[in-house]
């Protein structure tokens, strides 16, 4: 490669380098192919529909609020957790209403 | 003990009877491991060894299933049973186990033939994205960083998480087609056997030269593909050439407008950061 060839490559590379600050994002083809496939990030648990969000005890219809082991018919009043049959060993409220929803 | 636990397992994934230096196991393990009621020293001893191995050989599993498809299952596990011998973890990490397969690969070659040049890229492949996976990540370089500063003195950083790779074999799109047959496997509720059947029956690329730049962009990983003389420049400038002496590398065929849409692009992408 001559000096001034260089010289003329040098250039465009630094006006590349201008032209790529410019714009603020890369085009996602631009980062070549994702290593991930979509289809498997679907079907993640992570991310907006995952299941902490869709299907979690915590809210309206959580274990706590439906079915808690505290309150009227919890399993202290019916049956106590300290005893052969409590929430933990039997029927633990959490583990059973998490695992039908 | 350390020694009792990471020893190799023998056959039957069991614990081996002899003592590397020929003494019955047992009687080493019984100076240091105490029997209970119901197991003696060497089995305690057993369940951790066996623990070990399990977890170890699990996680380069987990991190290779390209090289898995190349090699198919069983010689991929007798492939990492003699690498973890040779190279037992040493990190207190499991991310750096893949670390010295591929140097591996090359010199035992009987374990890989004829496909050893294969699994070797696959295995340099695969560990370059464990290394872009966590790498860091380091504030962009701006205009103003080469602002007034001409060519022959401008020397330019790359990204640590870009990794450069000059292969034989196009195993990005190898590593791809596993990928999509193993998932179409998943979708169809397939048993792991036919799973790995699947994996299998992707075809082994035939060999072409492939230059890679494995990197991370919006927190995934990329493979994207690269021109030899593109390549060139980008490992010029990582190992610290001036952008004058790294454009030298390209070689004559390359146009001034390929290169201005090269450095485009990679300044798109954020590959270069401040030094």
């Amino acid at each position: 490669m001559t000096k001034s060839t260089r010289l003329i490559i040098t250039a465009a590379a630094i006006a590349g380098l201008y032209a790529g600050a410019l714009t603020t994002s890369a085009y996602a083809q631009e980062a070549g192919a994702p290593a991930q496939s979509e289809s498997k990030e679907k079907a993640s648990c992570k991310g907006k529909e995952g299941c902490k969000a869709k299907e979690s005890c915590k809210g309206k219809e959580g274990c706590k609020a439906k079915e808690s082991c505290k309150g009227k018919e919890g399993c202290k009043a019916k049956e106590s957790c300290k005893g052969k049959e409590g929430c933990k060993a039997k029927e633990s409220c959490k583990a059973k209403e998490e695992a039908k929803k | 003990m350390l020694q009792a636990v990471i020893r190799p397992l023998g056959p039957g994934y069991r614990s081996r009877r002899r003592w590397p230096d020929g003494r019955p196991a047992t009687v080493v393990i019984d100076t240091f491991a105490a029997p209970n009621p119901r197991l003696s020293g060497f089995e305690r001893i057993e369940i951790y060894n066996r623990m070990y191995w399990f977890r170890t050989l699990d996680s380069l599993h987990e991190d290779l299933p390209g090289l898995r498809a190349v090699l198919g299952e069983r010689r991929f596990m007798r492939l990492i049973e003699a690498y973890l011998v040779r190279h037992p973890s040493r990190s207190f990490t499991l991310r750096d186990l893949p670390a010295r397969l591929e140097a591996f690969i090359r010199r035992t070659s009987r374990l890989t033939a004829p496909h050893t040049a294969l699994a070797a890229d696959m295995a340099a492949f695969e560990w370059a994205q464990v290394e872009c996976f966590d790498a860091a990540a380091l504030p962009p370089l701006t205009p103003a960083d080469v602002t007034g500063v001409p060519g022959s003195r401008l020397r330019l950083s790359l990204q640590p998480h870009v990794r450069l790779l000059a292969l034989r074999y196009p195993v990005d799109e190898f590593a791809l087609a596993v990928k999509d047959a193993a998932l179409r496997g998943d979708a169809s509720n397939a048993v792991v056997a036919s799973r790995r059947r699947l994996s299998r029956r992707v075809r082994r690329p035939r060999a072409a030269p492939t230059w890679l730049a494995v990197h991370r962009h919006e927190g995934k990983i990329y493979y994207k593909r690269l021109d030899a003389p593109a390549h060139r420049i980008l490992t010029a400038l990582r190992s610290g050439r001036t952008l004058t002496q790294a454009v030298a590398t390209a070689g004559r065929g390359v146009q001034p407008d390929q290169v201005r849409a090269w450095f485009t692009t990679w300044m798109h992408l954020g590959w270069f950061c401040r030094r």
